[in-house]
């Protein structure tokens, strides 16, 4: 049922689709900024972007820049991100390995046990702890967990666990990788969770009952039916949660342990680490100050690297989750 | 508005009648005095019916009658209402299943349902008939395969899936999957199977062929079928309860009470004489 | 009849899985608690007026508060203009250009917040010189506001009853009349649960304004450009770390205020969701 279209109409249909292009603007000028700012990087850095475990701005009292790839930069400069990928991929690993099966427990809870008294405020908390800021979980951590890691939760680890890969060796201070995924995956549960309650709450009824009146348990009904019929989105809200992780920033500045960026890969899990998140702010006061701008046009690299795996979590979680990302955060909540 | 008949009393002598009907088959589940409520409406009222042992006992009455709640509280799917009542007695072989002592997994693997509307899961025809007895702890599979094949050829359906057992259940017709469903019911090897209209959603010619099946089901089972069909009752029902207001207004053989009928009620019904 | 092999073990997994679902339940919750406990008491000891009237550098807030004040209002403003007419054109004029808006407000809100700040020191402060400001911070924060607002309008906007706008054509209004006043207005308190979710997700941000808002010590100065901006995320993350007890308790109370503004906007959210979603 299309009206013909007054003037009027198509002046503000033509003015509200001009808005609407403020999205792609924003969008395209993000990443076509951090392309054409990291050109430089990308030629001098190469493939070794990836695979160094040094970022070294390079001998500032040099009297001659070194060229390579056609490109500017100090004498001894070099630029790798291996420990940050390594810092980001492992702290959010582990925080989705906690967060998935608490997620999944705390919507079956939601959904199939709560009292339906207590239902409601139960949602509504569990997404307030989607609101709680991101310093503020990254100082909890701090003055919390770090103690706690350190302390106990550690030290126990490594002598009742340690024959495991990367739990034994030194227990180390309390800021680290454990304790990033820990406070990463508090962060990410209640995204993860409310995506999944929704759809939870959506299984067919009939197909429940007919696992039941089969003679099933509420655990065995939930386990073939409800789970399967969930399967996707479960996938979908982890990507999502995968992508949270990937490029939070404060909390793990705060508690990793890797203020200045860290200079090793992670050995254990209670390492200190830096990520590709957090190198971003410890990193750009330092690169200012090269006179080459090599250091800022590798950290636009980073970036743009950040922004690229992201978004393929993200892309990837659109396909699965319904709605859109925007909707299952809108209704979901968001961390900060 | 037709007025209610029956009174307490009144329902209690037919009790008594109803369990001299039909006496050359034994009882299998008795019901004693059963009420139920949904919150404060009592859905269900003071119904006693004796279900016959290899009878199919159809539940007649108008919607909202109290059917579907009965046979919910055969197989005490009920419990999973959260302000559902029940009250009085239901005997199963002697015992009362609505003892909260009972416990609801054992009596739902003696007592199977199939519902209104196909409600396959979201997996092979295979799985779907194995679900239960996988459930149930059966786990060779030499053991299962033959319960599945057993159950798809008791439910009249084997000739038309053997070649694909593996294919998803939501890829048959309305019809095949609601004897789909029935042999997933009997691939447990229930008692009692309880069926709340199963051809409302289904074709004629579905209808017929689970009519069939229903028939030559009742040699191994106890059937309760709650249907709308008044045709459906006559064709396939040895005896029938009419339920009105959840109230049981009269219980016979369907023969006798659709020639019939005791009860002004029942008849106005079976005529189609009602408001 | 009454028992069955191996039932015993399939009641106690189900009731293991009861259980570990009421535990993780539980597990997630009790840090949201604890965080709202260990803010409160670390900051009680410093809650007074110096807080309201003495700036950062003299054991108060004011600056940060402020800042953070100015820096929302200043970001909201702009998302609202933005979000909600980006919101109007998906949900009233869609073409094919506006599934390429949606799933570009999609990417927006998966982009890192630190790439937006990275973003906003080369762009805004440095290449257009608009140095440490209020303006830089406040397009920051805008851009990661935006797609929330605008997607929660296209929502809201598609709740309004089609019968009540066919009511608008057939009164001879046009379009933009019937979107101005009678889906918008229809639609506001959808709109507004969604500006209130984009607005705390503005004032726990911390990782785009370090960069393009710096911080002050200083009230704001109303001046858009070189002038840089205090704000409270700002004082958590970064006086904790200073070895003064007096600092620390600047970042817990700034972390309360934080946590009393994000809770209670979070509340007001989801009690108009509550009124006006599910209608
Ligand atoms: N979960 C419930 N909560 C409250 N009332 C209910 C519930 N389920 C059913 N009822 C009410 O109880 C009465 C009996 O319902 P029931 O489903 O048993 O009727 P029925 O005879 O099966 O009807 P139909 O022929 O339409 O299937 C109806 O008035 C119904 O509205
Ligand atoms: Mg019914």
């Amino acid at each position: 049922m299309r009206k013909r279209e007054s003037p009027r109409d198509r002046a503000y249909g033509l003015a509200v689709a001009i808005v609407a292009a403020s999205i792609p603007v924003f969008v395209f000028g993000i990443l076509l900024f951090l392309i054409e700012y990291s050109l430089p990087a990308i030629k001098f850095n190469g493939l070794g972007f990836f695979t160094g475990t040094s970022w070294n701005l390079g001998d500032f009292n040099a009297v001659k820049f070194i060229t390579k790839n056609g490109v500017e930069g100090l004498p001894g400069a070099s630029f790798g991100i291996l420990i940050f990928l390594a810092g980001t991929l492992a702290s959010s690993t582990i925080a989705l390995l906690i967060a998935i099966p608490t997620s999944i427990a705390v919507a079956l809870f939601t959904v199939e046990d709560a009292p339906r008294r207590v239902r409601e405020p139960l949602i509504a908390l569990v997404d307030l702890l989607a609101g709680v800021p991101s310093v503020v979980y990254g100082l909890w951590g701090l003055v919390v967990l770090v103690p706690l890691m350190e302390r106990t939760v550690a030290p126990d680890l490594a002598s009742t666990l340690g024959f495991i890969p990367f739990f034994g060796g030194a227990t180390g201070a309390g800021y680290g990788l454990l304790t990033s995924g820990l406070v990463l995956a508090l962060m990410v549960t209640p995204i993860v969770s409310s995506t999944v309650r929704e759809s939870f709450a959506k299984t067919p009824p009939d197909v429940k009952e007919a696992a039941l009146a089969l003679g099933c348990t509420k655990w065995e009904m939930e386990r073939k039916v409800v789970l399967p019929y969930s399967k996707t989105t479960i996938a979908g809200a982890s990507l999502l949660g995968l992508g949270r992780a990937f490029g939070e920033t404060m909390a793990v500045l705060m508690v990793g342990g890797g203020a200045g960026a860290v200079a090793y890969l992670p050995s254990n899990v209670y390492s200190p680490i830096s990520t590709m998140a957090t190198v971003i702010v410890s990193l750009l006061d330092s690169a200012v100050t090269d006179p080459t701008k090599l250091a800022l046009y590798s950290l636009a690299e980073v970036a743009l690297v950040l922004f690229l795996i992201t978004l393929s979590a993200n892309m990837l979680a659109r396909l699965f989750v319904h709605g859109g990302i925007a909707k299952a955060l809108v209704s979901g909540g968001r961390e900060n | 508005m037709v007025e209610v008949l029956t009174t307490r009393t009144e329902s209690a002598q037919k009790a008594v009648m109803h369990l001299q009907a039909d006496s050359q088959a034994e009882s299998k589940v008795a019901l004693k005095g059963l009420s139920v409520w949904y919150g404060m409406s009592k859905v269900v009222d003071d119904v006693s019916i004796d279900f016959r042992r290899n009878r199919v006992t159809a539940v007649m009455g108008p919607s909202g009658c109290g059917k579907t709640t009965l046979l919910k509280t055969l197989n005490r799917m009920i419990d999973l209402v959260p302000d559902a009542r029940v009250e009085g007695e239901a005997y199963m072989d002697g015992q009362n299943i609505l003892d909260p002592q009972f416990d609801v997994t054992i009596l739902r693997r003696h007592v199977g349902m199939v519902f209104q509307k196909p409600n396959p899961f979201p997996m092979s025809i295979y799985d779907n008939v194995a679900f239960g007895p996988r459930i149930h702890g059966m786990k060779k599979k030499g053991e299962l395969d033959r319960v599945v094949e057993e159950s798809l050829v008791g439910a009249g359906l084997y000739g038309e899936v053997k070649d694909k057992l593996g294919k998803p259940a939501s890829s048959l017709s309305g019809g095949q999957q609601q004897r789909m469903c029935i042999a997933r019911a009997i691939a447990i090897k229930p008692e009692v199977l309880l069926l709340d209209e199963p051809t409302s959603a289904l074709d004629p010619s579905g209808s017929l062929k689970v009519e069939q099946l229903i028939t030559t089901l009742k040699e191994n089972y106890t059937l309760v079928l709650v249907t709308h069909n008044m045709q459906q009752a006559a064709r396939i029902s040895d005896n029938t309860a009419f339920l009105y207001e959840g109230r049981l207004v009269e219980y016979g053989e369907t023969g006798q009470m659709f020639e019939n009928p005791k009860e002004e009620l029942t008849e106005k019904y079976i005529t189609g004489k009602f408001g | 009849m009454n028992s069955e092999k191996g039932l015993g073990a399939r009641k106690a997994k189900d009731w293991t899985m009861r259980g570990v679902a009421l535990a993780l339940t539980l597990v997630i919750l009790i840090p949201l608690f604890d965080i709202i406990y260990v803010v409160a008491v670390n900051s009680a000891p410093a809650l007074s007026l110096t807080i309201l009237t003495k700036t950062t550098a003299d054991g108060g807030l004011i600056n940060a508060i402020a800042g953070s004040v100015f820096l929302v209002c200043f970001s909201s403003l702009l998302a609202i203009l933005l979000g909600v007419f980006s919101g109007v054109y998906l949900a009233e004029f869609g073409g094919r250009f506006a599934s390429v808006v949606r799933l570009l407000a999609d990417v927006l809100t998966g982009v890192p917040s630190i790439v937006v700040g990275y973003f906003g020191f080369i762009v805004f402060v440095l290449d257009f010189g608009w140095g440490f400001s209020a303006l830089a911070a406040a397009l920051a924060l805008t851009i990661i506001m935006l797609p929330y607002v605008t997607r929660t309008t296209e929502f809201a906007l598609r709740k309004v009853p089609s019968d009540m706008k066919e009511g608008s054509f057939a009164l001879g209004a046009t379009r933009s009349t019937t979107v101005n006043r009678i889906s918008l207005r229809y639609a506001a308190p959808g709109i507004l649960t969604g500006v209130l979710i984009a607005v705390s997700i503005s004032l726990g941000e911390t990782a785009p304004l370090i960069y393009t808002a710096d911080f002050s010590n200083y009230l704001p100065s109303g001046a858009l450009t070189h002038s840089p901006v205090g704000y409270l995320t700002y004082v958590t993350w970064a006086y904790i770390s200073e070895p003064f007890a007096s600092a620390h308790q600047q970042a817990f109370v700034a972390s309360l205020i934080l946590m009393l503004l994000v809770l209670s906007i979070g509340l007001c959210a989801r009690f108009m969701v509550a009124r006006w979603w599910k209608s």
